[in-house]
């Protein structure tokens, strides 16, 4: 058994290895602050490349879904260089506040998968990502369990968090700037038929942050937005309190926390925004339903699917795009015929 | 007199029962007890052998009536093809088509588990597709309610279906209804253990049938028990002739797909079909009434640290055991898109690796054929007899 | 060649019924083959297992046989097994495994590619003991690599040769025959050299294969390479190279599902003489199969709503097999 449960392993631990990929996009800012804290070095594996995927893709079952054959990718990349990965196992005890099975799964599958190579993991079970304090518990006790004295992992801890939330606040910033940038502009252009239609549409993102923000994955959809003259606002950048609030005027038994968050954002959002265009990665279990949910559900904001699976190439998604903004504009100038 | 009663929605029932002041308190409160009674009709969706015990829940719990669905057919599937998302989980669209019939045959109330996983979120969007399609419907849906579990479960019940229960007795009646259950789970067990070996070809399925039948009639436990003892008679009376080193296959994978019939195209009945003894740990009994995740998990603490999902650890605990037990084979049976047994392969194959134990993964969506099946299957079985014939001699 | 008398030493007779070929064997007593055939199935099984026939009664002509049993595999085993009458019905992956390992008996893994079937058997000590097949998809496939020729404008048996002079085998995603055919496209108009696209196509069949149907099996040496595209060398050149180990080609591996069932047969022993049907009078008699006719019809069961589509297989005007049902209901009583 490569879990660690304990301080068991041969070899010392100096470097702990932490997967660009999955939730590190979305609690990276926590990991790296508290195991440095902690008085580890912490190596993150470099941004997704196609070397990355086509290792994920070769330890993976096929099935899977291509973020877990990304984060595969990124375990193998960095595997010779650290002495310890950090995988944490993240189980819904929450109903409605919970995480896709594979978090759950994730510390196991990966030391299935990576048996032969005989990996160390470091790991913790949080059974409800928003109750603080049994996360705090979690945390300090693997912290104990490494070796740390408990004042010393508390204040790593406390760095951890506010980092976090640093990090968070700054993502929320950038998000609200983007917002009221564009709303600016539509109030100085406003009445001006010319500069209103030079008003930039406003296309909100809605996607779990490791498909949102992997420019390997996601990089030609926000370029293709981008060259066809939207601006991007991304709804998981939203603050997390106030999405998860809201989320429950979107679906009472939704039972995913990511998934609640971007629903929230996406409500929060629905009156500023001109189009969402919503993107997965195939197959993804929890977006198979909260997909149709939020066609169904946030009717009067157009809305644009897209699938991403590991084979398909950059082809259609500029035109896909431009042909949706095209429609949002035409929509706002009420015809084609006024364009 | 008392029809007319029946009749009658929950508000005017006070008053039926007012009107018969009068008469003796034994009579009144029979006939209170009676008008408890719902005229709803009550669909679940279909599930593997279950419908009995869905049926018991339905009139003895929930003291409704019970709408029975017939053998689900290809248009079934062919509903909830049309009207379910491509790539949700294949029981998601099972019970699309299950429920739309279900409308089609006068159900007033649809009653939706929920669960783990994306169960937890069926209720909700099969609600929505199918008030978007104009059927009327009350969804009894437990997802609601749970965070206060049973507590909040009965609330919902009363809120959503029939406020008159009588909670003692309700509560009385769903223990039986576990217990019907766990005797299903258990004749099922004796059945695939030794359906493949009876002597005279469909003496084990007549006898699971009558005790499906006989459930079916059941109102009180004692009947469940009367009917159960009656099956464990006759099942123990039909003849075999089991080699002695019988080929020996153990079923995991995934809750819905791994049992349910319709969805795996009869897989047991297939193994049995070609003389195998079959096993299936698998079930509402280990699943629910006798789980205790992480006792289960000792026993496979030598592959996996953490509880990795819904079924995974009584997956991976399942292998493991049959492997010990020097079982022949196993079968992974999950539908198209299954995160958590997909996630679960990768052990499954450790376990296999190290006790040499061959695994026939299936995946199952609405596309899988039976031809297609019945190839895998048999080349499965041909493989095992002829390791095992070597193994002998 | 003596068809319906005793004389003669005994033999057996194998028919491979794929969706694309169909092949068949026949064997001596002493498991050699003596007679093959392999021609196209077109979308008439009945057709092709007459003209196999035909063409294996052509070569047996001289020889001092009579065929005592006859076994069929492939996805018409069932139509072609009724028809003549054979004893053993086995699905393919037993079939070929049944007839590698007799060739082979050192084989660790047998690699097979068909015209829409890929499978891997590993074997130990003479017995498969894993298996698996592709899923849905037919990329990769024999069919795939015939329509990507028929795009190139070079005949698939070309392909093997041509993908040999490559140096530089383009890179083409052949995960999924659409993405693939996309991806052809585009490197045809970008003016890769047509020996190079032909190269990638057959490393990327190679590569898919590992990666879909192989991944997680342990492919031991030594490797037996069959099925229809194991005739490309272009692939097996591609195999050796990502396994890094020899590949076996045998001459005779298109015909493994025939053979092997014809070994089931010879093991299964003599048909016992029946009333009517090619094996009546206790030895096959060829001329018999071309004389019948055989029609499949499918009937829509009309007895519960789930309208089974049951196949019924006449022989003349008598129905000799049916399939199809899945309850008893729908059981159609045979002469």
């Amino acid at each position: 058994m490569a879990i660690l449960e304990t301080v068991n392993s041969g070899r010392p631990i100096r470097r702990i290895g932490l997967p660009r990929a999955l939730l590190h996009y979305r609690y990276g800012a926590l990991w790296e602050t508290f195991f440095q804290e902690l008085g580890y070095e912490t190596i993150v594996s470099g941004p997704t490349t196609k070397a990355i995927l086509e290792a994920g893709d070769r330890a993976s079952i096929d099935e899977a879904c291509l973020a877990s054959k990304v984060y595969l990718g990124h375990v193998a990349q960095i595997a010779d260089e650290v002495d310890a990965f950090f995988i944490p196992s993240l189980a819904s005890v929450d109903h409605r506040k919970g995480f896709c099975t594979k978090f759950q799964s994730l510390p196991d599958m990966v030391d299935n998968t990576f048996r032969d190579q005989k990996l160390d993991i470091i790991s913790l079970s949080i059974d409800d990502a928003t109750d603080e304090k049994r996360t705090q518990t979690a945390y300090l006790d693997m912290a104990t369990r490494l070796g740390a004295l408990k004042s010393h992992a508390k204040k790593a801890y406390k760095k951890a968090v506010t980092a976090q939330a640093a990090a968070d606040e700054a993502r929320a910033a950038h998000l609200a700037e983007t917002v009221s940038l564009v709303e600016k502009y539509r109030k100085v252009a406003a009445g001006h038929v010319q500069e209103e239609k030079q008003v930039p549409p406003l296309i909100l993102i809605v996607a779990h942050p490791y498909i949102a923000h992997d420019r390997y994955i996601s990089g030609d959809i926000e370029d293709a937005i981008e060259r066809s003259g939207g601006v991007i606002a991304f709804a998981d950048e939203h603050d997390h309190a106030k999405a998860l609030k809201r989320s429950y005027g979107f679906s009472e038994t939704l039972p995913w926390l990511i998934n609640r968050e971007l629903a929230g954002a996406t409500l929060e959002l629905a009156d500023v925004i001109d189009g969402i265009v919503s993107v997965s990665a195939f197959p993804c279990g929890p977006d198979s339903l909260f997909t149709d949910a939020l066609m169904r559900r946030v009717g009067n904001v157009p809305l644009l699917h897209l699938t991403i699976d590991a084979q398909s190439g950059s082809a259609g998604v500029q035109t896909r795009i431009e042909s949706f903004i095209d429609i949002l504009r035409f929509k706002k100038e009420g015809g084609y015929l006024d364009a | 007199m008392l029809k007319d009663f029946r009749i009658r929605t929950g508000a005017v029932i006070a008053d039926g029962a007012q009107a018969f002041r009068g008469t003796s308190d034994k009579e009144q409160k029979k006939r209170f007890k009676r008008d408890r009674h719902k005229t709803k009709k009550v669909a679940v969706f279909r599930y593997a052998y279950y419908a009995p015990a869905f049926k018991y829940f339905a009139e003895q719990v929930l003291d409704c009536d019970y709408l029975a669905l017939p053998q689900a057919t290809r248009r079934t599937m062919e509903l909830g093809i049309q009207h379910s998302a491509d790539d949700v989980c294949t029981p998601f669209k099972h019970m699309m088509g299950d429920w739309i019939e279900a409308l089609e045959g006068g159900a007033d109330v649809l009653v939706q588990v929920g669960g783990p996983c994306r169960l937890g979120f069926y209720g909700e969007m099969q609600e929505e597709i199918l008030r978007s399609l104009g059927y009327d419907f009350t969804m009894l849906n437990f997802s609601h309610g749970i965070e206060q579990g049973y507590v909040g479960w009965a609330k919902e019940v009363m809120k959503t279906v029939n406020p008159d229960i009588n909670v003692p007795h309700g509560v009385k009646q769903l223990l039986a209804c576990g217990s019907m259950m766990t005797k299903l789970d258990e004749a099922r067990d004796l059945y695939m253990a030794n359906a493949g070996f009876e002597t005279e070809r469909g003496s084990y399925r007549r006898a699971w049938e009558a005790l499906l039948d006989a459930f079916s009639l059941c109102q009180t436990p004692k009947e469940i028990d009367i009917a159960f003892g009656s099956f464990m008679d006759r099942a123990r009376s039909i003849k075999l002739d089991k080699p002695e080193h019988p080929i020996r296959i153990g079923i995991i994978g995934e809750m819905y797909t791994a049992i349910d019939m319709a969805s795996n195209l009869d897989l047991d009945e297939k193994l049995m079909a070609m003389g195998v003894e079959v096993h299936r740990m698998l079930n509402f009994t280990n699943r629910y009434t006798r789980y205790n995740e992480p006792n289960l998990r000792r026993s496979i603490s030598d592959y996996v640290a953490f509880d990795m999902g819904p079924t995974t650890t009584l997956t991976v605990a399942a292998a493991k055991r049959y492997a010990e037990e020097g079982f022949d084979g196993l079968v992974h049976a999950k539908c198209a898109g299954c995160t958590p047994e997909i996630d679960a392969i990768p052990v499954i194959r450790r376990v296999a690796e190290d006790y040499k134990i061959p695994v026939l993964y299936l995946t199952y969506d609405t596309e899988t054929s039976d031809t297609g099946l019945m190839t895998r299957l048999e080349a499965f079985y041909d493989m095992l007899a002829m390791k095992k014939e070597a193994s002998l001699r | 060649m003596s068809a319906a008398t005793t004389a003669g030493k005994e033999a057996y007779l194998g028919i491979d019924i794929g969706s694309i070929s169909t092949k068949g064997v026949v064997i001596d007593e002493g498991a050699h083959i003596i007679a093959r055939s392999y021609l196209w199935t077109e979308g008439d099984p009945a057709g092709a297992a007459k003209r196999v026939a035909a063409e294996l009664a052509g070569q047996l002509e001289d020889a001092d046989v009579r065929i005592v049993g006859a076994g069929t595999t492939g996805s018409a085993r069932r139509l072609v097994g009724a028809m003549i009458g054979a004893t053993v019905v086995k699905n393919e992956i037993t079939a070929h495994a049944v007839g590698t390992t007799y060739l082979h008996p050192e084989v660790r893994t047998i690699l097979e590619i068909g015209g829409q079937d890929s499978k891997i058997i590993c074997v130990e000590d003479g017995i498969a003991t894993d298996y698996a097949m592709n899923t849905l998809c037919a990329a990769g496939t024999g069919s795939f690599l015939s329509s990507q020729a028929a795009r190139l404008g070079v005949e698939v048996e070309e392909f093997g040769k041509i993908a040999l002079t490559s140096h530089k085998p383009a890179n083409i995603a052949a995960r999924c025959t659409v993405f693939a055919e996309s991806d052809l496209v585009h490197k045809i108009q970008v003016g890769y050299a047509r020996e190079d696209i032909i190269a990638g196509l057959c490393r990327a069949v190679a590569s898919n294969y590992l990666n879909n149907v192989g991944k997680g099996k342990r492919i031991c040496a030594p490797i037996v390479f069959q099925g229809g595209v194991s005739k490309n060398e272009g692939v097996v050149h591609s195999f050796e190279e990502l396994l890094g180990q020899e590949v076996l080609v045998d001459p005779d591996g298109h015909l493994m599902g025939a053979f092997g069932s014809a070994l089931l047969a010879l093991k299964a022993g003599p048909v016992e003489a029946g009333e009517d049907g090619p094996f009546a009078t206790g030895a096959f008699d060829f001329q018999a199969v071309q004389d019948f006719a055989f029609k499949t019809r499918e009937v829509e069961c009309a007895k519960c709503p789930n309208h089974c589509e049951i196949i019924c297989v006449y022989r003349d005007k008598d129905i000799i097999d049916s399939w199809g049902n899945r309850c008893e209901k729908g059981a159609i009583k045979h002469t």
